[in-house]
């Protein structure tokens, strides 16, 4: 059984840039089979740039990859709860990189250093309701009747850009007031939620992909 | 934050989806405009109005009152598009916009007031589970 | 005695182990290095006369292009006017542009031609960035830009060597226009 080499071993870079840290006898050169009596805490400079790519691996791979994060705040209710969940998200989506209406996104707010979680409701092309739509009941209280709600105003989503409202218009700051987000601030996809516990895990489905219940084919 | 995009009552919806984003006419497969009610697919969604019913508790039961947010799916030769339908379907320039009003059309016409009478039935009561 | 469990020990198949020993051993290096790269600086070309004639002078004669160092640590942070800055465009989140910072937040900026409406406050969070040539498609475009689309500034001229060095943006005469937000008070 041969020793156990680890591929993170920079014994071939060191000789390769003719770095010699000591010149004692034990010293390794480049055609040696000995291997060094231990080949990662060995050396101190060996660890710290062990450490260093490793962290470098991970950052990138939360980066490009996937990555968790709490869910806090009001703004994403009932989906999200207002704290104690976490939720996964896929960095493959960022920048809205396929993206469609209905999905939940993480992404850098554009008018502070906050980021927030909302969902997508147009994307460039895409028409949208400008302002809140109320439930029925308060539209009533308003006195909002079937006839000026026709009044209500739309805009269209301009190129490189989407509209975002927090599932919980109430509490959420969102596209309503900052306006249409531009992609490129998107970091990524919420793709599933996850209670304190992993068993309590969950996709997160689009609404808009499955056919409803009141669809013209019905 | 861009130019501010030209906002348009939501009346006028039928006409404004005619145009494109180069601002051009949108060209469909069958040279005809966009029909809304009867070409696009009707979707919809759920948004809430959520109220956390004692903010200074960590386990405070949350109310929510459902809102339902309508879109239409609709295609034209540069790909699909969505429209939300949310202020418009159900009004008098959604019924006179479709020319044929199917079966299927006029019952989505009724769903907004239907839900109107179904909204103290439909109050969501949500605990935070934390 | 064989490292990698093979028994033969002919010059070929040692070759090959060391060959691979050391492809494993650089292997490891480029996650630190993508990581400089998109977190710390970089070196990019610039393409296009948006720049002109600060970068890419000779765009119309020749096609030669300028190297710049690209500093990225904290790059949204801080800003100033004259700056310098990489940004992804906020109409096409794939596409990485060059402009200068005209305007910070606050200010009151007088626009230029395809803009709708002549004078302009930029909100918060957010910058007015001008191309200094007349090819430009800035924010008299597409509005002021969110300072989060910011992903870098332009710190060194790295080629030609006859304008390489520091790129000294404080010395960028400021554009008429700008009201700054101390005085608009």
């Amino acid at each position: 059984m041969p020793p156990f080499r680890p591929p993170f071993s920079f014994n071939t870079i060191k000789s390769r840039l003719h770095i010699r840290f000591n010149t004692t006898k034990s010293s390794t050169t480049p055609n040696s089979t000995t291997p060094p009596k231990n080949p990662i805490f060995g050396h101190p400079f060996r660890t710290l740039i062990a450490t260093a790519k490793l962290v470098a691996f991970t950052h990138l791979f939360i980066q490009y990859g996937f990555y968790t994060s709490p869910a806090a705040g009001p703004s994403m209710l009932p989906t999200m709860e207002v704290l104690g969940e976490w939720m996964l998200v896929s960095k493959w989506h960022r920048f809205g990189r396929g993206v469609s209406v209905g999905d939940v996104v993480v992404f850098n707010i554009p008018i502070n250093d906050g980021h927030g979680v909302k969902r997508v409701l147009g994307l460039p092309g895409d028409y949208v309701l400008v302002n809140t739509p109320h439930s029925s009941a308060s539209s009533l209280e308003e006195g909002v009747t079937e006839e000026n709600r026709g009044e209500k105003a739309m805009m269209q989503i301009p190129k490189g850009h989407c509209w975002l409202v927090g599932d919980n218009m109430e509490a959420s700051r969102d596209s309503r007031l900052y306006g249409p987000v531009p992609l490129a601030l998107i970091r990524g996809k919420v793709v599933a939620k996850v209670r304190q516990h992993p068993w309590e895990f969950q996709w997160l489905r689009n609404p808009l992909d499955t056919l409803p219940e009141y669809s013209l084919e019905g | 934050m861009p130019p501010p995009s030209q906002i348009f009552p939501a009346k006028d919806l039928l006409s404004q989806v005619q145009i494109g984003p180069d601002g051009r006419k949108r060209k469909t497969a069958d040279g005809r405009g966009i029909d809304l009610a009867k070409d696009c697919e009707l979707l919809s969604l759920l948004q809430y109005e959520c109220h956390v019913l004692h903010p200074g508790i960590r386990d405070s039961p949350v109310q929510c009152w459902p809102i339902t947010r309508w879109f239409r799916r609709c295609q034209d030769m540069n790909g699909r598009f969505t429209v939300e339908t949310t202020a418009w379907e159900g009004t008098a320039e959604a019924a006179s916009g479709s020319t044929t009003s199917t079966p299927g059309a006029q019952s989505n016409h009724q769903v907004p007031t239907e839900q109107a009478s179904k909204t103290s039935q439909r109050l969501v009561t949500a605990i935070n589970h934390i | 005695m064989a490292r990698w469990g093979s028994g033969a020990a002919g010059p070929q198949a040692r070759f090959f182990r060391q060959f691979s020993h050391h492809l494993i051993g650089f292997a490891t290096w480029l996650p630190p290095l993508i990581w400089f790269n998109t977190f710390v600086a970089e070196a990019t070309f610039i393409h296009g006369p948006s720049m002109y004639p600060f970068l890419n002078p000779h765009y119309n004669e020749s096609l030669r292009q300028d190297l710049c160092l690209v500093y990225k640590l904290y790059a949204h942070e801080n800003l100033q006017r004259g700056m310098v800055v990489t940004f992804r465009s906020p109409e096409d989140p794939n596409q990485i542009t060059v402009k200068r910072v005209v305007g910070l937040e606050g200010d009151t900026v007088r626009t230029r031609a395809p803009y709708p409406f002549e004078y302009v406050h930029v909100p918060s969070g957010h910058v007015w960035v001008e191309g200094d040539g007349d090819k430009t498609k800035d924010s008299n475009t597409y509005g002021p830009i969110s300072a989060r689309l910011i992903t870098g500034r332009i710190t060194h001229i790295l080629s030609p060597w006859n304008r390489a060095g520091r790129v000294k943006w404080w010395e960028h005469r400021e554009r008429d226009g700008v009201r700054r937000e101390a005085e608009s008070l």
